[in-house]
């Protein structure tokens, strides 16, 4: 869940992660996969809570008009487009390598790279 | 609070439709909160966490997948949505009641009611899913559900008066008792929204 319970908002946003043409979805992957919740989103943005929501409502870029969404996504809610154009590519790495089973598997190598330093 | 803005909603559906990325947070926003406040008016007994759960699904329904709404059938998109949020809380509530089984409508009416999806419902359970349409104001001067309902058929056009005599309790009752009725319930509504000084073209 990658936004507070206590907003009003939070059922629609719960229910919008399992969307997958919505940011709610990689925003959910973002939280689960790299830790990166509401605040910590927030953060990195520099926007307020309301726009992380706001922002999980939006529909994802359309590929092939990528940078055109983005930079509209990025007025909408507030922040910076490359700032947020960053945290789009980290969300699709996550989903893409979680796809193909491959994200367990580069975190157990990072923790052997870790242990082995 | 008041009903949304109806040409608003309509010109972001049309930008939803065409992909616009912050068309479907623009919607939510204007229409979640209002969604839940009309659900839980017309479903007072539904728990407030059933209602925000399923005022949620049907927008998030409908954001995913904009074409089921269709403007070209008369209804605007707060309308549409409600009825179909609607629906779907009474079939969760249905879920968790006592096991009952509602008492079919004729076919003349089920056919005039059919694009609102509520075949095969009691006079109760039609009152309960009837869309609304009506401004704060009109809810004020028709309190009684009734009246709101015959109002809704009479702005929809329907003109069966089968379909005002379900909502009347009346399906039992003669064919001319039926017809006086339903002539008599539509004139005095006439009447308070006249003298209420609202006007209907």
């Amino acid at each position: 869940m990658v936004v507070s319970d206590v907003t009003s908002r939070a059922p629609l946003i719960r229910r919008a992660s399992a969307e997958p043409s919505l940011w709610a979805s990689l925003l959910a992957t973002l939280d689960q996969r790299e830790g990166l919740d509401s605040g910590a989103i927030s953060s990195r943005l520099q926007v307020t809570p309301d726009a992380v929501e706001r922002l999980a409502l939006c529909r994802r870029p359309r590929s092939g008009s990528e940078a055109d969404d983005l930079g509209e996504t990025a007025r909408y809610v507030g922040t910076n487009v490359v700032e947020l154009a960053t945290l789009y590519r980290l969300g699709r790495a996550l989903e893409i390598l979680a796809d193909s089973g491959a994200t367990t598997g580069l975190r157990q190598a990072a923790r052997k790279r870790e242990g082995d330093e | 609070m008041r009903r949304p803005d109806d040409t608003e909603l309509l010109r972001l559906h049309a930008n939803l439709v065409a992909a616009n990325p912050t068309a479907s947070a623009e919607i939510a926003e204007i229409l979640y909160e209002w969604l839940m406040r009309r659900l839980k008016a017309a479903v007072p007994y539904a728990s407030t966490e059933d209602v925000a759960d399923v005022a949620a699904d049907a927008l998030v329904r409908y954001l995913a997948n904009p074409d089921r709404f269709r403007p070209e059938r008369g209804m605007g998109l707060a309308g549409f949505l409600l009825m179909d949020a609607r629906g779907d809380l009474l079939n969760l509530l249905d879920s968790k009641r006592p096991q009952h089984r509602p008492t079919p409508l004729s076919d003349a009416v089920a056919d005039q009611l059919e694009d609102r999806n509520i075949r095969s419902m009691t006079q109760e359970r039609m009152l309960e899913r009837l869309p609304s349409q009506l401004d704060e104001r009109v809810l004020a001067l028709l309190p009684d559900q009734r009246d709101r309902g015959i109002l809704e058929l009479m702005m929809d056009g329907v003109r069966d008066s089968d379909a005002y005599a379900a909502l009347m309790g009346l399906r039992e009752r003669s064919r001319d008792i039926q017809a006086r009725e339903v002539k008599r319930a539509k004139d005095r509504i006439r009447a308070r929204l006249k003298r209420g000084g609202i006007r209907r073209d």
